[in-house]
């Protein structure tokens, strides 16, 4: 593959796949730029360092991992932002209603920006690393560093906070019909 | 119970339910009708969530990162350049006159091996002309290297990427070219190389001497005009092609009247170091029309791209092998 093929490959890689990497990285940081920073330093070093992998399918799949890899250094090194390895069941803060409130939001939209926020750390960390990264299960087993059976797990755990929200729109729906009949 | 079923549910909207998981939960679904109609509404909002995670895109200024980040790519300050500085011992600078003269001569003695002479074509094709007259045509994105010792006891390079060279004929002193994972030594010839870990040689006129410098296997090969030199998986391959095919490299054109699209494909398979196939597909019809088509130097994928246009075939391409398929 020429030099030239390359670039046309790394150019729309980026294209394609910057702003999704860039949300991925504000679940880790809260700070907007930084996450952009590390994202950008992220594709250069990957140019620099693993300029084979361009072309290839695993390419995706590695950027995803080393975004993940930079941003819990990042963590790691301004000790400030507290960063929990266990998936505990403290309050996490309102992330998704605070970034997606800059759009119009549907009710229904908004309200899985509510569910999506009532996801502890680590399933919220699987979740969108299938939800918004498209990875299979083994995949995002390996970039996080736990079991098939914990990722089946933490989707199951998601998928139960999403049908208690839809529970209670359709017990909401039917007090709204009964109330009007 | 409860938990079960939200993570076979999960996996089934994720597409990760294998078909023994699939007919757990059909049946589950069957026994109990709420979790039936619950699982319309879930669905749908499982899509939801993709549209809305996609939305938020629009945050950000893809364009303005891209220009910041390609600049910084393949930039020349990216690559260590060895910088020198002069230390002056403090008793140099006490001692006046005599040291100031010292100083001069110091500097004198070390400026001819102070720095390494370096060439990168950054925007487009470059021809370099080396102090033994040798030319050499650098294409976009690669790097040439030489040390100022160059000419007197040796005539030696690295090239980092694709270049085209013109070497001037010095039976006393071989060049010899670093292509990183291959050494290519020459008398006076000229031939096309390209660098890395799937290195590649094709020979227009002259000899040449191709060796692997990591990796097992076939250790060196000598090619002679109309030959090429692969690495690959570490080993060395040599294959014969036709020289006048093999000028593309130097000239940057190729031309074909009225040759059959297989033999086409062929010739084209043994200039370039991807694998170009006909596919079995085709018609003996397709592939045995003639086609008149010429080209100069752009990426193969676009040559290929052309040539389908021009034969009523489609290209399908698959990790570094090109199929001409039947449209």
């Amino acid at each position: 593959m020429s030099e030239n093929t390359k670039e046309h490959i790394f150019k729309s890689f980026f294209k394609t796949e910057y702003p999704g990497l860039c949300r991925y990285a504000q679940t880790y940081l809260s700070d907007d730029s930084l996450a952009e920073d590390i994202v950008q330093n992220t594709f250069i070093k990957v140019w620099e360092q693993k300029h084979e992998l361009i072309g290839s399918e695993q390419l995706k799949y590695y950027m995803v991992t080393a975004v993940r890899n930079n941003c819990i250094s990042e963590i790691r090194k301004n000790k400030k932002i507290s960063y929990t390895e266990e998936s505990s069941y403290d309050t996490p803060e309102p992330f998704f209603s605070n970034l997606l409130a800059k759009e119009e939001l549907t009710e229904q939209q908004a309200r899985i920006s509510n569910a999506l926020d009532l996801l502890p750390p680590k399933c919220r960390e699987v979740f969108l690393l299938i939800k918004l990264h498209g990875m299979s299960y083994k995949q995002a087993a390996a970039t996080m560093d736990i079991s098939v059976k914990t990722v089946e797990n933490q989707m199951g755990k998601a998928l139960s906070i999403f049908r208690s929200i839809c529970v209670v729109c359709m017990v909401c729906l039917y007090n709204f019909f009964v109330s009007n009949i | 119970m409860k938990e079960r079923l939200n993570i076979l549910l999960a996996k089934k909207l994720s597409g990760e339910a294998t078909n023994t998981e699939l007919d757990e939960l059909a049946a589950i679904m069957e026994r109990d009708n709420s979790v039936r109609e619950q699982v319309e509404e879930i669905q749908k909002g499982w899509n939801e969530i993709d549209e809305l995670l996609a939305d938020t895109s629009l945050d950000f200024d893809t364009q303005a990162a891209w220009d910041k980040v390609s600049g910084k790519l393949n930039k020349p300050d990216n690559y260590i350049q060895p910088k020198k500085t002069i230390a002056l011992p403090m008793w140099i600078k006490a001692s006046g006159a005599i040291a100031a003269i010292l100083v001069v001569a110091f500097i004198i003695l070390n400026i001819n091996s102070w720095n390494s002479t370096e060439f990168v074509a950054a925007n487009g094709t470059k021809t370099i002309v080396l102090p033994d007259n040798s030319t050499i045509k650098l294409f976009k994105g690669s790097k040439i290297t030489y040390d100022n010792s160059f000419g007197k006891e040796n005539r030696e390079v690295s090239l980092v990427g694709e270049a085209f060279f013109d070497i001037a004929r010095d039976e006393s002193k071989p060049f010899v070219i670093n292509a990183e994972d291959v050494d290519v030594k020459v008398l006076g010839t000229s031939f096309y190389v390209e660098s890395g870990n799937k290195a590649y040689v094709a020979v227009v006129t002259g000899k040449v001497d191709m060796s692997s410098r990591k990796g097992k296997g076939k250790q060196q090969l000598i090619l002679t005009p109309g030959e090429t030199g692969t690495l690959a998986n570490g080993s060395l391959i040599e294959e014969k092609g036709i020289a006048d095919d093999l000028k593309y490299w130097k000239n940057g054109k190729i031309s074909f009247n009225d040759v059959a699209l297989h033999e086409l494909v062929t010739r084209l398979d043994k200039i370039f170091p991807d694998d170009i196939l006909l596919s079995d597909k085709l018609t003996a019809n397709t592939a045995g029309q003639l086609v008149t088509i010429e080209f100069t130097r752009q990426p193969l994928a676009e040559i290929l791209q052309e040539l389908c246009l021009v034969s009523d075939c489609e290209l399908i391409t698959n990790d570094d092998r090109f199929i001409i398929e039947k449209e």
